[in-house]
């Protein structure tokens, strides 16, 4: 295996594992908001989940980011354009984490790929099909969890507003906060450690390693879950922040709701092939639990810069991919 | 009382749909259920806020954040 595809597989890795920890935050974010768990346990939960999802989903997102973004018959995903649509999906995750935003790692490397295979060859390259199903999602992603999150919170208000023990009640919504965190970390697992199969999938066929037909081999897909199970860990502080206190206040019946909704979609969107961000299905749940009381329950501001971060971030990384794959083209 | 739920569930309602002939054939029910819901939505929220202009003292039941 060549230096420049070993550097390629590498680099995915270290995405997902910066993945890991960009979005922590969202599978542990309510569970520590509600004080269901401790920080410190709330992101063991999460790494081990994160990492078990292996075992729930197949590589169909692996194969919609290898096969489906760009055209796989015009050859343009080479190891030098790989490489650059890595390193704008890698820059652009670097520069949201310092802002402290919540943006999508799923969209930067579908932006950064586009952007590195537009550099080299043109937009003709673009599968239009593809980039039209990702697009979609990326505005109904977060309003399925927001209207599924609403419509399990009145679905348990309406089944035991009659109940009067509320602590007692509280304590097994807490309860089911852990299964509903487990749930929604394995759909970030399943859904986040694909996008890195699928990079690693694409700079294998580009090196000559695997046929264009290949399914993901198995210690891609493993290594791909052990180093998003590593990265979480790692933490993203700043934006549990955000994502579990300043977007609206929850309890734990609130946490429930959001985090089954936000699973569910993910269970869907993983078996569907679409790579969808996690950070925008858990905002649109979150926003759904906030909205059964008022719209004034949710805040707007920072919900706001959340939705200007998710606008940039395909073009950003486009951009980024852009100038780096100019760069690996005038040094080569 | 103005309940500015129903502009956003209405809003929503309208871009899901508006989604509808991008979606791929496979996953089209998607938009179009995401769209209903929305709409479903929108009128049990008019309901409400009919409900309470007939009952002014009626401050409504308890919420996940309650």
């Amino acid at each position: 295996m060549e230096l420049g595809v070993i550097v390629v597989i590498v680099m995915a890795l270290a995405f997902d594992y910066t993945n890991g920890f960009h979005d922590a935050a969202n599978s542990i974010a309510t569970v520590v908001a509600t004080q269901v768990l401790s920080p410190r346990r709330a992101v063991a939960w999460a790494a081990f989940f994160n990492f078990a999802a292996f075992l729930v989903f197949g590589t169909e997102v692996a194969t919609t980011i290898a096969k489906d973004v760009v055209d796989p018959s015009r050859n343009v995903l080479t190891v030098g354009v790989i490489f650059a649509g890595l390193v704008g999906a890698i820059g652009w995750n670097l520069v949201t984490f310092y802002l402290g935003l919540p943006t999508s790692s799923s969209h930067a490397l579908v932006g950064g790929m586009a952007g590195a295979a537009v550099a080299r060859a043109g937009f003709g390259v673009v599968q239009e099909e593809g980039l039209r199903k990702i697009g979609l999602f990326i505005v109904l992603s977060p309003l399925v969890g927001l209207a599924l999150a609403l419509y399990i919170s009145l679905i348990i208000l309406w089944s035991f507003h009659r109940v009067r023990r509320v602590e007692r009640l509280n304590r097994t919504f807490r309860r089911g906060q852990l299964l509903s965190a487990a749930a929604f970390s394995l759909g970030h697992g399943g859904n986040d450690a694909q996008k890195t199969m699928g990079i690693i999938l694409a700079v294998l066929i580009a090196g000559g390693h695997l046929d264009p037909s290949a399914d993901v081999p198995l210690w891609v897909v493993l290594s791909a879950h052990t180093a998003i199970g590593l990265g979480t860990p790692s933490g993203g502080w700043r934006i549990v922040k955000t994502m579990g206190s300043r977007i609206t206040r929850l309890k734990p019946v609130g946490g429930l709701a959001a985090e089954s909704a936000a699973a569910a979609t993910l269970f869907f969107t993983a078996s569907a092939g679409i790579p969808v961000s996690t950070t925008h299905t858990i905002t649109g749940a979150i926003v759904g639990v906030g909205a059964t009381r008022r719209l004034s329950a949710v805040r707007w501001g920072v919900a706001r810069r959340v939705v200007l971060a998710w606008v940039l971030t395909i073009p950003g990384a486009f951009a980024i991919a852009w100038l780096a794959e100019h760069v690996v083209r005038f040094g080569a | 009382m103005n309940d500015r739920r129903i502009w956003f569930f209405l809003v929503a309602a309208v871009a899901s749909g508006a989604l509808t002939p991008l979606a791929p054939d496979q996953i089209r029910w998607v938009p179009v259920a995401t769209s209903v819901a929305y709409a479903v939505l929108t009128i049990l929220v008019a309901l409400d806020m009919a409900s309470r202009r007939g009952h002014p003292g009626h401050g409504g039941g308890p919420t996940p954040e309650e």
